[in-house]
């Protein structure tokens, strides 16, 4: 009984800080909608600015009031008003590509500003860390774990109570539920979202602070590890009850103190098992919960009344630079085959090999989010499975690395159609919290087994051969990695071309209207996660076979993240999007690795700055440069008195009958205006204003 | 019911079916029958419960309690697309069409599904592009709701008019044994109705097809339904021939006293 009270203590107070930031969660998504993945980032910078200020000598006070109660709801308002309140009624891939981008730029450009050394015994914020202040039921309780517990019951209460009892709680609520009928009711939506943006990051303020003193070193992992478990303390709640969230806050922290604790110490599996238990609370909860089944049952009354999305804009171009510019894509493709296996140092065959491994893991990406509009967050992890399946089989069987690829993506499809089959039937956002889990779970516990990963240290994938001829030289290897290339992106274009394709697209359409006609959706999605995850761990078997060694760390959850921020900021609609994003994030990590370590994250930190931009350019940013200087070209061309060869991409675009497009005076909530209706369109209009 | 041949079996039968939305009775004990081959007319006030009587019918939403048969089947705990798939075609009070894709694709899509002639691995075997009889199919329906000069415009750009149609070609290329129509001819031009006409009695032609059609216009009801249905307040008040329903007080009341 004393031994259960001193393993489940000290998870009281962890408990409260996943509380503490599932609250936070749950505001955003109630308020904005926004599934808000960088929480626990913002909740980082600012532990980071306090633990530096208190290093600086700052009081502690005032360290407090700068980093939670300036910082922090500065940048949540700040972010509210140049991102979030533009993604209102956008789909949830435009929602969740600017959080992704900023989970990956906040903790970079901290780096980057504060510099990456090593912070131990981050300062706690009121009572003295050391000091015991009572004893329960015959065990201390220090001033860090009664603080923590006591400002989290007080702030949970404060949201609750604000939400439950005041005006603007029931209009934070009201506009949740509908945010067109709250605004004819003249509720300031806009208002509200700021309000939900600030009030949350102040909570992201103060979980950074309170969680800081738990760990021994202040570490932006530490925090974005915890998003899980916030995630599954929102899901008690439904992402609605903020008592319940607050329970299974603690509950979760209780728990995983009790199971690391009673596990054996020493093994792998007692490492990992504390870490993967939110995950797998997470996953039964989304199954089981009620909110998430019956989302078709009652919907926005006033769904139907927002404006039709923006037209396609269609592409007239004239056929002959349509066909000039299909001819120097083949130019530029031959010419970059030919110089790879010529001329070119063996150490950039590397490189751009690196960028053929990721174009492949890419299309995966182009596939599952372009093509059928789901969003995963596991592709990396995909990719780990095939690489670590390849691997293993050619050193313990003797597989050629070939067939270990193909293997290797089978277990990942198997792998991705197994997480599909719970999150699908509950839709929108849930694949992507259902795949990010995923990604943390196998590749914290699972990679490192002995067995997978050889424990954190790697394995080993050899080169293949075919017959007598060795792919052992990086030049011969290419060879391979570029027909694989070119098989997958054929495939992915027959599949788009073809009966899935329209399908998918349909689907992407009108989910009912689809239905509707017979199409079995639910078996669709799963058909290409499967595809995508297979994809992804063909890829990543080649990405291992070119690196000759892997580890777990090659593959964890962040660079799933960061590829689809990539693909999202290149073009996540074509499969050019794909080839041009996976070596240009090869060639560019290259070249960023020359630099000091604090820039490490640089190229991170861009891509995520880029996807921050994605609301706007959903095209994918890169693509609306392209056309911005193709535009600009024309002008310039047009300027000098020659005649319009048509590069110009805006000229006679379709128009539509969208009336005035808003119709209410608010234009922050306007579909067809700033707010990004549906999924990722090619070209959009609303895009294509660099000529109109 | 389940000794009753399929063949014998009234085409649609839906017995005592009742919806709550929280606390709002949406439909209380409706119970209607298709035959074949005939156009049941539902006519009722706004929020009168028709379009949901539809959504569960077709498997959009699942009623509470009651019964619903295809062909003496019981559907009702049958997802959408299988009801779909056993000839069940439905056009949408709220457009739900295919935005990004253009009318032929829409038929394109609809047509191959409905003859489950794709598949992924014909995909990669090349063979996703549409042939040439699809694509011949297709122009025909294309032209027979007046839709060729549109056929390659997106939808989204679409007026409203066209995109019912392209909601109807949708549905006829799908060659159903029930026709569900939620106000069909709202925003339709005149000559745009008698295309939705001219179809609903092409199709009671070949004498398989039913239809079920809610619609406000009630010259248009009248011209092709055999049969009429009112509903108010989720609740069946009056179901037959259409006349005598017109007639009848109760309906007058409710339905046409307010216009
Ligand atoms: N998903 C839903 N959630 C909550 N209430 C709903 C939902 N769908 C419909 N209702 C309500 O149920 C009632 C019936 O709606 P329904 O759309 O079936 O009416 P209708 O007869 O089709 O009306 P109309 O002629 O305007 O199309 C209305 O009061 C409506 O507000
Ligand atoms: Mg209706």
């Amino acid at each position: 009984m004393s031994q259960l009270v001193a393993f489940a203590l000290p998870g009281v107070p962890l408990g409260c800080v996943f509380a503490l930031m599932g609250a936070g969660l749950v505001l955003t998504y109630r308020a904005s909608g926004v599934f808000n993945l960088a929480f626990g980032a913002q909740a980082y910078v600012s532990a980071l600015v306090f633990y530096v200020s208190v290093n600086h000598g700052w009081p502690k006070w005032a360290a407090a009031i700068l980093a939670i109660v300036v910082l922090s709801p500065a940048l949540g308002l700040l972010l509210d008003r140049i991102i979030f309140r533009y993604t209102r009624n956008a789909s949830q891939f435009v929602k969740l590509v600017p959080a992704l981008g900023l989970l990956i730029v906040l903790p970079s450009a901290a780096q980057m500003i504060f510099g990456d050394s090593t912070r131990l015994s981050p300062p706690a914020l009121l009572l003295d860390t050391s000091k015991v202040y009572f004893h329960f039921v015959g065990f201390a309780v220090n001033g860090n774990e009664l603080s923590t517990t006591v400002i989290t019951i007080l702030a949970v209460a404060f949201l609750w109570s604000m939400l439950k009892f005041t005006k603007l709680g029931l209009e934070m609520r009201a506009v949740v539920e509908s945010p067109r009928l709250a605004q004819l009711h003249g509720v300031r939506s806009d208002l509200i979202g700021a309000v939900a943006w600030v009030l949350s990051s102040l909570f992201a303020g103060l979980a950074g602070v309170l969680l800081a003193p738990l760990y021994a070193q202040l570490s932006s992992l530490n925090f974005t590890d915890l998003l899980v478990a916030a995630i599954a303390a929102g899901a008690f709640g439904s992402f609605v009850s903020l008592p319940l969230t607050l329970i299974g806050g603690v509950f979760l922290g209780v728990a995983q103190e009790l199971i690391s604790g009673y596990l054996p110490t020493g093994s792998t599996i007692a490492a990992g098992v504390p870490s993967a238990f939110p995950f797998i609370v997470l996953l039964v909860l989304l199954i089981a919960l009620p909110r998430f089944r019956v989302k078709h049952e009652v919907s926005d009354p006033m769904q139907g009344c927002e404006p039709p999305p923006p037209c396609l804009d269609a592409p007239r171009r004239p056929t002959a630079v349509f066909v000039g510019s299909r001819i120097f894509a083949a130019a530029l493709a031959i010419s970059f085959a030919v110089s790879v296996l010529t001329w070119m140092p063996s150490n950039w065959v590397f490189t751009l090999g690196l960028g053929v491994a990721y174009s492949v893991i890419f299309l995966s990406i182009v596939l599952l989010t372009g093509m059928s509009g789901q969003v995963s967050l596991a592709q990396a992890t995909f990719a780990g499975i095939g690489a670590f399946t390849a691997g293993q089989l050619a050193i313990h069987l003797g597989i050629s690395v070939m067939a270990g690829a193909l293997i290797g993506g089978l277990i990942a499809a198997g792998a991705g159609i197994l997480l599909a089959l719970p999150t699908l039937r509950l839709g929108g956002i849930a694949l992507a919290l259902g795949t990010l889990g995923f990604a943390l779970v196998v590749s914290d516990i699972f990679f490192p087994l002995s067995w997978v990963g050889n424990g954190g240290s790697g394995i080993s994938v050899p080169r293949p051969a075919i017959g007598a001829i060795s792919l052992a030289g990086n030049r011969s290897f290419m060879i391979l990695a570029l027909i694989v290339l070119v098989v997958a992106s054929v495939a992915v274009a027959l599949i788009r071309s073809g009966t899935v394709g329209r399908e998918l697209a349909a689907v992407r359409g009108s989910e009912v209207g689809a239905e509707s006609i017979g199409i079995n959706t639910r078996r669709l999605r799963i058909l290409t996660i499967a595809l995508a995850a297979g994809l992804a761990g063909i890829g990543g078997a080649i990405y291992g076979s070119l690196e000759g060694s892997i580890s777990s760390n090659d593959f964890n959850y962040e660079m799933s993240l960061i590829f689809v921020v990539v693909v999202a900021t290149v073009g996540v609609r074509t499969i050019s999007g794909a080839i041009e994003a996976g070596l240009a994030y090869a060639v560019l990590s290259q070249l960023i690795s020359t630099l000091p370590s604090r820039y490490a994250s640089l190229l991170a930190f861009l891509f995520g700055l880029a996807a921050l931009t994605y609301v706007r350019h959903p095209e994918g940013v890169v693509d609306y440069v392209k056309r911005s200087i193709l535009n600009l070209s024309e002008t310039v061309l047009t300027y000098f008195g020659y005649h319009s060869i048509g590069l110009r991409l805006t000229s006679g675009y379709v128009t539509c009958d969208v009336g005035d497009g808003n119709g209410l005076p608010d234009g922050s909530v306007a579909a067809g205006g700033d707010g990004l209706p549906d999924e990722d369109r090619l070209e959009t209009k609303r895009d294509v204003d660099g000529g109109a | 019911m389940a000794h009753m041949t399929p063949g014998t079996a009234r085409l649609l039968q839906v017995v005592n079916l009742s919806k709550r939305f929280g606390g709002l009775e949406v439909l209380s004990n409706v119970s209607i029958a298709v035959e074949r081959g005939e156009v049941l007319g539902i006519i009722g006030p706004n929020g009168a419960g028709k379009t949901t009587l539809f959504n569960c019918i077709l498997g959009v939403i699942s009623a509470d309690t009651g019964a619903v048969m295809l062909e003496g089947k019981r559907i009702d705990s049958l997802p959408v697309w299988k009801r779909a798939d056993m000839g069940m075609a439905r056009t949408f009070q709220r457009l739900e069409l295919f935005s990004g894709m253009t009318p032929r694709e829409h038929l394109l899509v609809a047509d191959r599904v409905h003859r489950h002639s794709g598949g992924i691995l014909k995909d990669l075997r090349g063979h996703g592009v549409p042939a040439r009889e699809e694509l011949d199919r297709v122009s025909d329906v294309l032209a027979l709701f007046d839709l060729a000069e549109v056929a390659d415009t997106p939808a989204e750009a679409l007026s409203l008019g066209h995109g019912r149609l392209v909601e109807l070609a949708r549905a006829f290329i799908l060659e159903p044994v029930l026709l569900m129509l939620d106000e069909p001819s709202s925003g339709l031009d005149a000559s745009e109705t008698e295309l939705v006409i001219t179809m609903l009695e092409r199709l009671q032609g070949n004498g398989r097809t039913a239809a079920v059609i809610v619609e406000h216009d009630l010259q248009m009801v009248k011209r092709v339904a055999s049969r009429l249905a009112v509903l108010n307040s989720g609740e069946l008040i009056a179901d037959g021939d259409v006349d005598t329903v017109l007639a009848d007080s109760q309906v007058r009341q409710v339905y046409l006293g307010s216009t």
